[in-house]
């Protein structure tokens, strides 16, 4: 996950409790639960045990089509969590803080700087293109998924052999420059069936349209997937056509190519599309 | 001293009783039971309210604009009842008194009074404050 997600978020926290001093607790979060910035106040378990409960209940929500707003009112005090985009931020607080300034702060300010920091990432070309990963703050994603005993199968020679990544090509006076790919992370999710064709990935479609329009409508045809355990693959894409996946960070891929980088459902990988 | 029977409405069996006491306690969860079912009707009449779900360890009882979202809604909020708690100790805001959870168009409200769990679904124009207040007094 970018450093500036982690920046701009441990930022805006520490600044939300100044202003509003009745906050106890208060903590970002991806949807897909693998990444986080908190308060200090807040300890990693009770974000763990957070992210539990609100995965069961999110796993449910699927009626309420998107879910933007959760709050739980107690005898002393309030826990909201607002939505946007692929983050959720939850905070804890008495019923002594302000209510407009509160509701101001967690429906409209977090909002905007999650959407900001989506914008900034996506659009401008980043110094440091390499991922980088807040592992102190990561949780192994293993622990909620549910297909814990799943097995893996041996890797597929075929799939380590085919080229991992068409080089960019450094732009020269006669050559026209080529806009810096976008990484994307993903949540890694079986596709199978007869009519699934078994090098191609399925994204969505949003994601797709964000790379035309920040590759300038250059034609992408392909993508590189690397797993965290460092495997890469070059692959075709198609949109998702299920519905249900839409919006929540996922990505549908053949079982063929999960062996090949030693994938599992659940995990998180990135995606770069590879620009002609 | 006399045993006295009765038969709670929902339930598959008769009950004994050995004293008034128990039996008081009883008929006033009963009537807990049926005003909340009858102020529920009221508020399914409302504008924009599309269902209801009102139940305890004996009884339930369903309305629903959308039959078919039923066993959903009936799904997310029994989640919500179940993990509330949880996460209202963990961030120390006392005891969970209710929720509200909003998707791109509806929302839901859960209440718990006493052993009755009150969920109700409506769009989100309607002033879920308004419907809680109707609930609680």
């Amino acid at each position: 996950m970018s450093q500036v997600y982690s920046a701009a978020f441990k930022s805006t926290i520490d600044e939300i409790k100044k202003v509003v001093p009745q906050v106890s607790n208060a903590f970002i979060f991806e949807r897909n639960l693998g990444f986080f910035a908190k308060d200090d106040k807040t300890s990693e378990e009770s974000v763990k045990k957070f992210f539990e409960c609100f995965s069961t209940i999110t796993s449910k929500a699927d009626c309420l089509e998107e879910l933007e707003t959760f709050t739980i009112q107690g005898t002393d005090g309030q826990v909201n969590i607002s939505c946007t985009n692929n983050f959720c931020f939850a905070a804890a607080s008495s019923y002594e803080a302000d209510e407009k300034i509160f509701k101001t702060v967690t429906t409209v300010l977090v909002p905007t700087i999650i959407r900001l920091a989506d914008q900034i990432t996506q659009n401008f070309n980043l110094q440091d293109s390499t991922p980088q990963f807040n592992t102190a703050n990561k949780f192994d994603i293993e622990d909620f998924r549910e297909d814990k005993n799943e097995t893996l199968q041996p890797a597929i020679q075929q799939q380590l052999d085919e080229p991992v990544a068409q080089p960019i090509t450094t732009p020269t006076v006669n050559e026209p420059y080529l806009p810096e790919p976008p990484i994307n992370q993903f949540m890694v999710e079986k596709v199978s069936g007869l009519m699934v064709s078994s090098d191609t990935i399925r994204i969505d479609k949003e994601t797709i349209d964000g790379w035309s329009n920040v590759c300038n409508g250059k034609e992408i045809s392909k993508v590189i997937i690397e797993a965290l355990n460092g495997k890469k693959a070059n692959c075709k894409f198609k949109p998702l056509k299920d519905q249900k996946y839409f919006g929540k960070g996922i990505i549908q891929i053949p079982e063929k190519i999960m062996d090949a980088l030693e994938l599992s459902k659940g995990e998180l990988i990135l995606v770069k599309p590879v620009i002609e | 001293m006399v045993k006295k029977k009765r038969s709670i409405p929902g339930s598959t069996s008769a009950m004994y009783f050995e004293d008034d006491a128990i039996i008081s306690s009883t008929d006033d969860e009963g009537k807990t039971y049926t005003s909340l079912a009858e102020t529920l009707k009221e508020i399914y009449e409302i504008d924009g309210v599309t269902g209801y779900i009102l139940r305890n360890q004996t009884n339930a009882n369903i309305d629903m604009q959308e039959p078919e979202k039923i066993t959903q809604y009936a799904l997310l909020t029994a989640k919500i009842f179940d993990n509330n708690q949880t996460i209202a100790q963990l961030f120390d805001i006392g005891d969970a008194e209710r929720a509200v959870i909003e998707g791109k168009n509806v929302k839901a409200l859960c209440i718990i009074i006493g052993d009755n769990k009150i969920s109700i679904f409506m769009e989100k124009t309607v002033d879920h404050e308004q419907i809680a207040n109707k609930i609680i007094h």
